[in-house]
């Protein structure tokens, strides 16, 4: 059924043969982060580099290229999924077996001393292992103390971290370990992306030939390199530079002194690299915003952190500045409005985007594209523009989101600009009690055991699987028969130990894992009165910060005008939640229960997915519900409310549907309905906080929410003080119970 | 050695009897043409032959040659390399086999996908032996994730690492280990169920959506076609032997062709500013839209990529890749 001809071998073969490294100076617009691991590599005291970059920005390429190319031990991986034994060291397995004696075997930072250990996403590697490594990049050793063992070995290595900003941002503590770092961004200019696909193109077709033609420039890259090296240690740094350092520094407010010293073995590299004796200011400046980029902390008047930047303010109690997830956020929003301009800037008639407007189905939507890249990629889009009309009903597919871009769509009437968003503030933390479920997440929200292998061990257990044995407890349960077992003559003579099923233990292991939290905000035109909006966002803004730090994964949902819609699925991603709610307008009625029924629609779907979460759904609103989901009540548009109530593919037996209107009910009453409703839903918590000001909280709208909901109330206030605490355990307990 | 995908004891529907789909059929195709377009994602609702289709599409795969008949599938480069690392014995033979679609469970443990100790060789041996897993068998194949979007996070974490990697490295419970793991990702999803994290969307070279026909000429064809394959398999699958032969020569013939398809500058220039334009990350769609469009020439016959070619892999390379306005409308 196949053919007979012959497949030639170079087709069928990999694309890119065994040793192959996409040549470094075949990199095109990347001479940033080639030069700041040549830096590392004649002064591999700098510690590290973190790269940061979207998606497909050749990150990891070239780290593993230039890492070859300028470092002479080979570059070692470290996966997220290693476990804690391995990059430390622990038992020797095929030499304790055989001797029964433990030997200790190097863990893979020791092997790795000298060299450099790459981590790719290292924002989303285990705490555990975050915690090892740094306490071994900082002392240069690593110490094991395990499991019999008690040992001490060097490990002096480069780390090299890079991670996408849109995945989660890094741990202060762990950004300042690093360096140096380096931010790559897509190139452009037009040239330049056909001389990277040009480049990539001969790599698929015929790669030694690109190794062939670069060849020569690596190798001079690399004398480069080695000349540096035996000259650094001669290269002198005189004194008006020192100050000129120490300036640098301080302009830019770091902690510390850590980046004056980075700074100063970076600019001796920066002058032996270029073959001089002296370094000069200008070797300063050359590496300073690899130094300082991460660093560098903005005080503005108040002296207070950037006022756009909120991820630092949460997370700053170490005295170190989130500058990475700052600028990763302006740079996605730069990009967005670049992209934006660009459309009006080349006079199209029609929005350059509209053409992804309105529809969000992907069918159609791919029919726009394809019409979008016919050859003159400036045309204006001739597909369909299909706006709906505006305030058309609820989605019908609830928890369904557009993945396309849609456009802005022209601020029409009762719409106000979106407020910006308010200053962050510290919550104490809402925390779940621990339970006895077996999870799988990562996240530091809540302790609970975990059935994966990351984490720490907790205590061992007997196991009937042979997978994931604890070996040393194992073999400690294996002790006290051998005698018996050799005496009886079970097991092998030439080992030293006889394993039988029985002794099998597996270690139980404990992490934090994360856990969901849904934002449910009212963005109602009513919101837009007296600042209610901007302080509601500068509350959701705290909870996210807070999330942030526990690795709660974060979904936004908003309320307005007729309905309610997912701005963001659940995503570890807070910046983007960040940046949704920057940008969200107010204005129109308070649909508050089509809010409801999508939050319950999305955790519902969320907990399909994973059924141990435990979400949390954070309702803000001011609680004065003034329309229903758009048909409630109309016998011609019972459709679209039934739709909303009992959708479409969603039974699940543990939710009552919410009942028919009853003819004349109240909008008020309609939504308390919907509400004890929903907050039936099993294991998930709500809160309800209160935008509204009322001299009786007890009476007021939001309480009333709340006590529909099931849920916790809290006003703006009493978020903020720490008698949240006290509120949220006994709340929590009381769900968990 | 497991060898999923060709070792299917129940009968197969023939990937030429599909009816319609059109847009998801070549994808496929392209997947197994440019292994460099490194997959594709299939969304659509359930019953919409997603799964039918890559399946079928293991009949269809052409030979390769891999060294020896190891869990590893390499290459005579990768053998030379790896080879003694990966305890093989010296002195394989290259052989000609079948390309594989390879299965991902949703329900996968970890150490089922990258590999582990293997346990029982430790303790009955005393012997500390590598068992390999998916990524092994996945390499220099086409690697299926049904559900995709169901995937948990952490499986997600090495599949992104294997993929961005072109390697899989175990470094757990004393093991140390590193083997070639190249392959196409295939995964399907509905959308209904929940999104996928952007980081693994942008690893599938391509994207398509799939539908119900809504020509109910077309529906019945389904039915007939799919009822004269219940009803007797061997019959049908004959039947169709003959339209399945032709496709598969036409692959090997496509994949022959494929690095002699020219491509011009001003090609490259088009997919450059086309992609600026939609506002995509990074420089992937660019690589991804080049190969689509190469692929979709030497599948076509085209001597060169020509404009056709283009807006196909635009459709095909771009929507899951636009990056989603923040100014999102509310309603």
């Amino acid at each position: 059924m196949t053919s007979q001809t012959p497949i030639p071998l170079r087709v069928a073969d990999s694309p890119e043969p065994e040793g192959f490294r996409f040549p470094v100076s075949a990199m095109v617009a990347q001479e940033s982060l080639c030069l700041a691991i040549q830096l590392l590599a004649v002064e591999p005291r700098i510690g590290g580099l973190l790269v940061q970059g979207e998606k497909g920005t050749g990150k990891s390429t070239l780290i593993r290229s230039a890492t070859a190319l300028f470092f002479d031990k080979p570059l070692r991986t470290l996966p997220l999924n290693a476990t804690e034994d391995r990059l430390v060291g622990g038992v020797d397995l095929g030499a304790t077996l055989e001797t029964g004696v433990i030997h200790a075997a190097p863990g893979l930072m020791a092997e790795a001393n000298g060299g450099v250990i790459y981590v790719d996403e290292i924002n989303l590697l285990g705490d555990h292992l975050v915690d090892v490594l740094l306490d071994a990049s900082q002392s240069q050793m690593v110490r094991v103390h395990r499991d019999g063992i008690d040992r001490v070995d060097q490990a002096r290595f480069v780390l090299v971290g890079s991670m996408n900003p849109e995945e989660g941002a890094l741990r202060p503590q762990l950004l300042d370990r690093f360096g140096l770092s380096v931010s790559l961004t897509q190139v452009e200019d037009v040239a330049q992306r056909v001389a990277i696909m040009e480049t990539q193109l001969g790599v698929d077709r015929d790669p030694h030939a690109v190794l062939a033609q670069f060849w020569a420039k690596d190798q001079a890259l690399r004398a480069r390199v080695d000349r540096a090296r035996r000259l650094v240690d001669q290269v002198r740094v005189p004194l008006p530079v020192l100050r000129f350092i120490a300036d640098l520094c301080l302009n830019a407010h770091v902690a510390g002194h850590r980046a004056d010293v980075i700074l100063t073995m970076a600019a001796k590299a920066h002058c032996a690299l270029d073959g001089r004796w002296k370094v000069t200011e200008d070797d300063c400046i050359s590496v300073a915003e690899f130094v300082l980029a991460h660093r560098r902390r903005h005080i503005g008047a108040k002296g207070e952190s950037h006022p756009n930047s909120p991820l630092e303010e949460g997370t700053s109690g170490q005295g170190t500045d989130d500058e990475t997830a700052n600028g990763s956020g302006d740079d996605g929003h730069d990009g967005d409005e670049g992209g934006s301009s660009q459309g009006q800037g080349e006079g199209s008639s029609a929005q350059d985007d509209s053409g992804m407007t309105g529809d969000t189905s992907s069918a159609d939507a791919q029919g726009g594209t394809g019409e979008r890249d016919t050859g003159d990629a400036a045309s204006a889009p001739s597909a369909p523009v299909r706006r709906d009309d505006q305030g058309d009903a609820v989605r019908e597919e609830a928890g369904q989101t557009s993945f396309l871009p849609q456009s802005n769509p022209p601020a029409s009437d009762g719409d106000q600009p979106p407020e910006p968003l308010g200053d962050p503030y510290r919550v104490t933390p809402i925390q779940l009690r621990r339970d006895r479920i077996t999870r799988n997440q990562a996240g530091r929200r809540f302790h609970s055991r975990t059935m994966g292998r990351q984490g720490r061990k907790m205590r061992a257990e007997p196991t009937s699987s042979a997978l994931d044995l604890s070996l040393i407890d194992t073999i400690r349960a294996a002790a006290m028969h051998q005698q018996a077992r050799r005496m009886h003559g079970i097991g092998r003579p030439d080992l030293a130990i006889t394993i039988q099923p029985e002794d099998w233990r597996k270690a139980l292991r404990v992490r934090k894992v994360g856990s969901c939290v849904l934002f449910v905000v009212d963005a109602s035109g009513s919101m837009g009165a007296k600042g209610r909006m901007l302080a509601s966002k500068g509350a959701v803004l705290s909870l996210l910060l807070d999330a942030y730090v526990r690795r709660d994964q974060v979904g936004l949902i908003a309320f307005r005008r007729e309905g309610a819609e997912v701005l963001l699925p659940f995503t570890h991603a807070i910046e983007r939640a960040t940046r949704e709610l920057a940008t969200l307008p107010t204005g129109g009625r308070t649909p508050l229960a089509a809010g409801l029924i999508m939050a319950q629609e999305h955790v519902q779907g969320a907990m399909r997915k994973d059924p141990t979460l435990r979400p949390l759904v954070v309702v803000v609103t001011d609680g004065r519900a003034n329309t229903l989901p758009r048909g409630w009540g109309d016998p011609n548009r019972q459709g679209a409310v039934t739709n909303l109530l009992h959708p479409p593919n969603r039974s699940d037996p543990t939710i009552t549907p919410v009942q028919e209107p009853i003819e004349g009910a109240s909008v008020r009453q309609v939504t308390l309905a919907v509400a004890r409703q929903v907050g039936q839903l099993p294991h998930v918590t709500w809160v309800v906080v209160d935008a509204g000001e009322h001299s009786n909280v007890q009476s007021g709208r939001g309480a009333e929410l709340a006590q529909a909901l099931g849920g916790a109330y809290y006003s703006f206030t009493s978020l903020k003080r720490d008698d949240l605490v006290a509120v949220t355990h006994s709340q929590l307990a009381a769900c968990n119970a | 050695m497991p060898k999923k995908g060709q070792a299917m004891s129940t009968p197969m529907y023939p990937f030429s009897a599909i009816v319609g789909q059109e847009e998801m059929k070549l994808g496929l195709i392209l997947s197994v043409l440019s292994p460099q377009l490194s997959g594709i994602l299939i969304r659509g609702e359930k019953g919409t032959a997603k799964s039918t289709a890559v399946r079928a599409l293991a009949a269809l795969m052409p030979h390769q040659i891999e060294m020896g008949n190891t869990p590893f599938h390499l290459t005579q480069a990768e053998y030379a390399t790896y080879g003694q690392d990966l305890g093989l014995e010296a002195g394989l033979t290259p052989q000609r086999v079948p390309c594989r679609v390879v299965d991902l469970p949703v329900g996968s443990t970890e150490d089922r996908v990258c590999g582990t100790i293997d346990v029982q060789a430790a303790i009955g041996e005393g012997k500390k032996q590598f068992e390999p897993g998916i990524l092994a068998s996945a390499h220099r194949a086409l690697l299926y994730v049904d559900e995709v979007n169901l995937l948990d996070d952490h499986l997600v974490d090495v599949l992104l690492d294997a993929a961005a990697m072109g390697m899989n490295t175990v470094e757990r419970e004393g093991i140390s280990i590193t083997h070639p793991a190249r392959f196409s990702l295939i995964g399907t999803m509905n959308p209904e169920e929940g999104e996928l994290r952007p980081q693994l969307l942008d690893r599938f070279g391509m994207c398509v959506t799939v539908t119900g026909e809504q020509d109910p000429n077309m529906r019945v064809e389904v039915i007939q076609r799919r009822m004269a394959f219940e009803d007797n398999p061997e019959r049908f699958i004959a039947q169709w032997e003959e339209a399945d032969d032709a496709l598969s020569e036409q692959i090997a013939d496509a994949k022959a062709r494929i690095s002699e398809v020219v491509v011009e500058r001003s090609t490259l220039e088009t997919i450059a500013k086309t992609c600026l334009d939609a506002n995509v990350d990074g420089h992937r769609a660019d690589l991804m839209m080049m190969r689509a469009a190469i692929a979709i020439a030497a599948w076509l016959g085209h001597n060169k990529v020509e404009e056709t070619d283009l807006h196909q892999a635009a459709r095909l390379v771009l929507p899951h890749r636009m990056r989603r306005n923040p100014l999102s409308q509310i309603h």
